[in-house]
Parts: structure tokens; C-alpha cells; sequence
């Protein structure tokens, strides 16, 4: 054997299908020949790197109508939805907006009841009273942030008009 | 895990199991192999509302190679940007035996990290011949036979392929176990 019919015979040897005279005759060549028994050892020793990975675990399939159920035969339970589906987050985020806008809506609401109560109810006192420039009540304020910033959230606008309150109350100008 | 969507597909059960072989083997991991069943299922339903494939096994380890690839692809440029951020230990000594589990783990996810860029360097057909010889242990007419081609056709693909990874290894840092 040359080693051009050497070469022909890689593929059955790194195979395992090369036998009986064939395989004598291959064995005996790549005694031989260095750089053939090199070639064939560099390969061997590749599929043997190949076969190194971890195989995969025991698993099981069975059919439970219309549905494919795959299971983890030790016994591990394997979660649902390694991936979750589409809809699943398209309703979180809905869920949240849904949240955000309760919860804008309640806070604008609750902060008009709290500015309008003690303005509207406690009496004036001379010398408290905020100078024409100041925000007098959470309403004007509201509305100089819708002026100012009319593409605003609800909730910022609620939110920079309460700081106004505030400021006007301890008698610091709005920035 | 429970996959969603109908199963009127003929015949993927007979192969999932060897999907999540050849996904398993590339990606390493449980869950990320599920993941590839998944889509391999979806893509199998829509391709048979088309055309069933004439080679279904074939075809199968051809769509779950490349999907588990892609996969492993996008595993890896995110890990490579992890790294990219967390400070370097090169003034530290390197270890010449792996004392624990934790570092055979990792030898393990850097050899597949290894031999999957092998893997996505070969041609479609040299890799399913690859996988098929080496994991699903089939015989050279058997392939043919699968494949629709000639056995030497096979032959010349598995030797291709085997060379290809060799090279790739062999430069690639695994040359102390190759000869």
C-alpha cells in the first residue's frame, strides 16, 4: 500500500469501518510511514476531542393531546417555558401602563384634595400670605406646568406643581 | 417544557430526541437545547404545511445544527462582552491541574467553545456528516442513503470535515492533545 490508497482508507478508519485484509494492509502502512501515521493519529485524536463533550441528558417525551411534553427523566423539574411566549410580556407591559396610569391618576387626584383642603378651609394669616409671583394653589400650579411643559406626563406635570406648592409655601421663588 | 402549538406534524416525535442530542451537544445546556427543540419544532410545522422534507432526519440535523449555531453564536458575543467589562487576572499564575468542578466546567465550555467555531466553519453537509458519524454513530451507506448521495461523496465530506476541525484545533491553543 502507497500512501495515496493509505488516504483513500482515512474515512473507513476514523469511521470504524475498515476491516478484515484492508485494514492490515493500513495498519501496516501506518507503522510505516510517519507522516501517514501521523495524519491518521492527528484525526483519531480529533473524534476523540469530538466525543469528549458531555452527551445530553436522559429525557423522555410523551403527548398529552395536541401538546408535546418534554421531561427531564431524573426526575428535575424542568421549567416551563424556557422561553416565555410573545403574549406574556406584551401583558406585563400592558398591565404595567394600566398601573401607571392608576396610579397617576389616583396621585393627581389625591394631591388636589390635599392642596384644596387646608387652603380653602384654614384662615389666612397676615404676613403668610405668598406675593403675586409665588404659586398660590396647586390648580395655578398645575397649570403653569401644563403651560411649560405641555407634552409632560400627567403625573410630572402633578408632581412639578406640588414643588411649586411647596417652594410657595416656604416662600422660595419658582425657579 | 411544554411546547405549544399543534402537533399534526407526522413524525417529529420519532426524531426529537435526536434534535435535542444534536442541539445539546453544541450548546451544553439544558434549557438552551429545549429552547432550539422549540424553534426546530415551529420551523418543522411550518416547512410540512409547505412540503414535508424528503430526507425528514436529515433535514432536521442539518436546521438543528445551524439553529443551535446561531445560538451558540450570539452566547458567545454576549459572554465576550461580560468579559469585556469585568477587570483581567493576567498577572495570575496559570494552573496546571483542574482541582474542582468548577474548573472542569469550564474546560468543558472552552473546549465546545473550540469545536463549535470548528463546527460553523464547515460547509452544511460536512457538518451533519461529521455529527452524524461521530453522535448518532451511522454508517457511511447509511448516510448516502439519508442524504441522497454517493458513498464516497460521504466519505470525502467526512474526511474534509475531520481535517477542517483538526486544523481549526490545532491552532486554536488544543494542539497539546492532538499529535
Amino acid at each position: 500500500m502507497n500512501c495515496d490508497e493509505f488516504r483513500l482508507l482515512l474515512a473507513e478508519a476514523w469511521g470504524g469501518e475498515l476491516a478484515g485484509p484492508a485494514r492490515a494492509e493500513f495498519e501496516a502502512h501506518r507503522q510505516a510511514c510517519t507522516a501517514c501515521g501521523r495524519e491518521y493519529d492527528s484525526g483519531r485524536a480529533t473524534l476523540d476531542v469530538l466525543r469528549e463533550l458531555s452527551g445530553p441528558r436522559a429525557v423522555r417525551l410523551r403527548r398529552e393531546g395536541a401538546r408535546l411534553v418534554f421531561e427531564d427523566v431524573a426526575g428535575v423539574a424542568a421549567p416551563v417555558g424556557g422561553r416565555r411566549p410573545r403574549w406574556a410580556s406584551v401583558s406585563r407591559y400592558a398591565a404595567g401602563l394600566l398601573l401607571a396610569f392608576v396610579g397617576g391618576y389616583g396621585l393627581h387626584a389625591g394631591l388636589m384634595l390635599s392642596s384644596a383642603g387646608p387652603v380653602s378651609s384654614a384662615p389666612a394669616e397676615v404676613g403668610a400670605a405668598p406675593s403675586p409671583r409665588l404659586d398660590a394653589t396647586f390648580e395655578a400650579a398645575l397649570a403653569r406646568a401644563h403651560y411649560r411643559n405641555p407634552t409632560a406626563s400627567g403625573l410630572a406635570k402633578c408632581v412639578t406643581a406640588l414643588a411649586a406648592v411647596g417652594r410657595a409655601g416656604s416662600g422660595v421663588a419658582p425657579q | 417544557m411544554t411546547f405549544s402549538g399543534a402537533t399534526s406534524s407526522p413524525g417529529f416525535e420519532a426524531y426529537i430526541h435526536d434534535v435535542y442530542g444534536w442541539a445539546y451537544r453544541v450548546l451544553g445546556h439544558h434549557h438552551d437545547a429545549l429552547d432550539v427543540v422549540q424553534d426546530v419544532f415551529l420551523k418543522w410545522n411550518r416547512q410540512c404545511a409547505a412540503d414535508l422534507p424528503e430526507q425528514p432526519r436529515g433535514w432536521l440535523r442539518r436546521v438543528t445544527l445551524n439553529r443551535a449555531l446561531d445560538v451558540r453564536r450570539a452566547q458567545q458575543v454576549r459572554t465576550a462582552a461580560q468579559r469585556a467589562q469585568v477587570p483581567t487576572d493576567a498577572g495570575r499564575e496559570p494552573r496546571l491541574a483542574m482541582t474542582n468542578p468548577a474548573e472542569a466546567e469550564e474546560s468543558q465550555r472552552a473546549l465546545r467553545d473550540r469545536l463549535t467555531g470548528a463546527l460553523a466553519e464547515l460547509s452544511d453537509m460536512q457538518r451533519s456528516v461529521l455529527v452524524a458519524k461521530v453522535y448518532d454513530n451511522l454508517t457511511f451507506a447509511e448516510l448516502a442513503e439519508e442524504m441522497g448521495v454517493a458513498v464516497s461523496t460521504v466519505k470525502t465530506h467526512y474526511v474534509r470535515a475531520v481535517q477542517a476541525v483538526r486544523d481549526r484545533l490545532t491552532t486554536g491553543g488544543v494542539d497539546e492533545v492532538l499529535p
